[in-house]
């Protein structure tokens, strides 16, 4: 009976570890995506309608909060860390908000199109991560559970 | 009553330094513009006189006003900077720097060097002595070299016209219109597009009778103002120049256009109407 419970207890622990890694690098690319699309939303508005950092800030439809939050810290000039994202990716973000913030009507566009290829660079890799780290580790892991209760019993 | 309502606006925009260095010099809500140079005192001006402030800004002053003007989006301004100013709610910062050049055209201005920061005044009143020929309504050009108060007075004629006309008020710079202001009901503005962009477009839509122009300047101003006038709609208009016989000499076919002229000087202060001249 121990062992059953034992069994039942390391398939949810286990499944649910490995749910919650498929779902951090799931999060990841979402946050990624989210931010380039911030990026041709931004390169679109400066070139019509010349709108200031702070409302594209605030005016851009955001689909993850984790970015939105990032976003809007950065242009009041404060440091935000996010669990989600590494630093390297935190500060790229933080980098184009100031080289944006510090570029003329000339030189944005080099700017947006630094960033674009950077954003771009980034969601390829988070995609690969989402499928090599994120949902092969949710299915080892569980694999790890079936084993473990094999073992078990 | 002289009113400044933007002295809250200067708060945010000067750094805090600054802003106490003017403060402790003049009482801030007589401040008519500021003139900050790298390097050298900064000027204070009031309708009266001018001060000079013993503190000499650096490169970082200036970067950090132009961050703040710009709201951290130097390219959002880049129309604005190739004509040398940046607008900042309501007030303007005319700029000096190094000039970027493709051919014929300035690109931008960069290394800025010197701003001068006009603070708009509300002189409510103040075009109340030019009742009889604004009563009549007929075109008249407001003239007086810079610093003269062309754009206090022309605010307070708007004021009194659009009490009575349909008035379109159209604000190139973004100095004659701000909803603080005191305007009659009648009033429309259309702001921070040249003149000869928007005049046909807005006299067909919005059926002005009265349209209050700042600073003419260029020929093509001259083609909006013969369009106007053609359509029957009166102009209330400013220029830049010391008085009538000046302009007779360098732009007679500007001043065929009206029927008053107003000349101002900035003495014994400014905005004080030197003489108001019949053209026609």
């Amino acid at each position: 009976m121990i062992k059953i419970v034992l069994a039942i207890v390391i398939v949810v622990l286990l499944g649910y570890l490995g749910y919650g890694i498929e779902r951090y690098y799931k999060t990841r690319l979402k946050i990624l995506r989210d931010y380039k699309n911030f990026i041709a939303y931004v390169g679109r508005e400066t070139e019509f309608f010349k709108s200031n950092i702070e409302e594209l800030a605030q005016k851009f439809e955001y689909q993850t909060k984790q970015l939105n939050e990032i976003i809007s810290s950065t242009v009041k000039g404060e440091n935000l860390d996010s669990i989600f994202l590494t630093k390297e990716l935190i500060s790229r973000i933080v980098n184009f908000i100031t080289e944006l913030s510090n570029s003329d009507y000339h030189s944005k566009n080099a700017v947006i199109k630094n960033a674009e290829e950077l954003a771009t660079q980034s969601v390829y890799d988070a995609e690969k991560d989402k499928t090599q780290k994120g949902e092969l580790g949710r299915k080892l892991i569980i694999l790890l559970g079936i084993g473990l209760i094999v073992l078990i019993i | 009553m002289l009113i400044c309502i933007f002295f809250s606006m200067l708060t945010r925009l000067l750094p805090t330094n600054i802003f106490d260095y003017i403060k402790n010099a003049i009482p801030i809500q007589k401040v008519t513009e500021i003139r900050i140079r790298l390097g050298r005192k900064i000027v204070v001006k009031s309708a009266f006189n001018e001060i000079s402030v013993d503190y000499k800004p650096n490169e970082n002053d200036i970067q950090e006003i132009i961050r703040t003007a710009t709201r951290n989006s130097l390219y959002a301004y880049q129309d604005e900077i190739k004509k040398g100013y940046i607008p900042f709610e309501g007030i303007r910062i005319g700029l000096s720097g190094s000039g970027v050049t493709d051919g014929e055209k300035i690109i931008t201005i960069k290394d800025f060097t010197s701003l001068t920061i006009r603070v708009p005044h509300e002189v409510v009143g103040c075009a109340e002595k030019l009742v009889r020929i604004l009563n009549v309504c007929e075109n008249t050009l407001i003239i007086s070299p810079p610093y003269g108060g062309k754009t206090t007075l022309i605010r307070d004629i708007a004021r009194l016209l659009s009490g009575k006309y349909e008035t379109l008020i159209v604000d190139e710079r973004g100095e004659l219109y701000n909803e603080s202001y005191t305007f009659g009901d009648k009033v429309d503005v259309f702001s921070n597009t040249p003149k000869n962009m928007v005049i046909e477009g807005i006299i067909r839509s919005i059926s002005p009778e009265v349209i209050v122009l700042d600073e003419l300047f260029s020929e093509s101003d001259d083609v909006v103002l013969g369009e106007i006038d053609r359509c029957g709609v009166k102009i209330i208009a400013s220029i830049h120049a010391l008085g009538v016989e000046q302009l007779k000499k360098h732009n007679q076919k500007l001043l065929e256009h009206f029927v008053y002229a107003v000349e101002l000087s900035n003495k014994p202060k400014v905005g004080s109407i030197k003489s108001i001249v019949r053209l026609k």
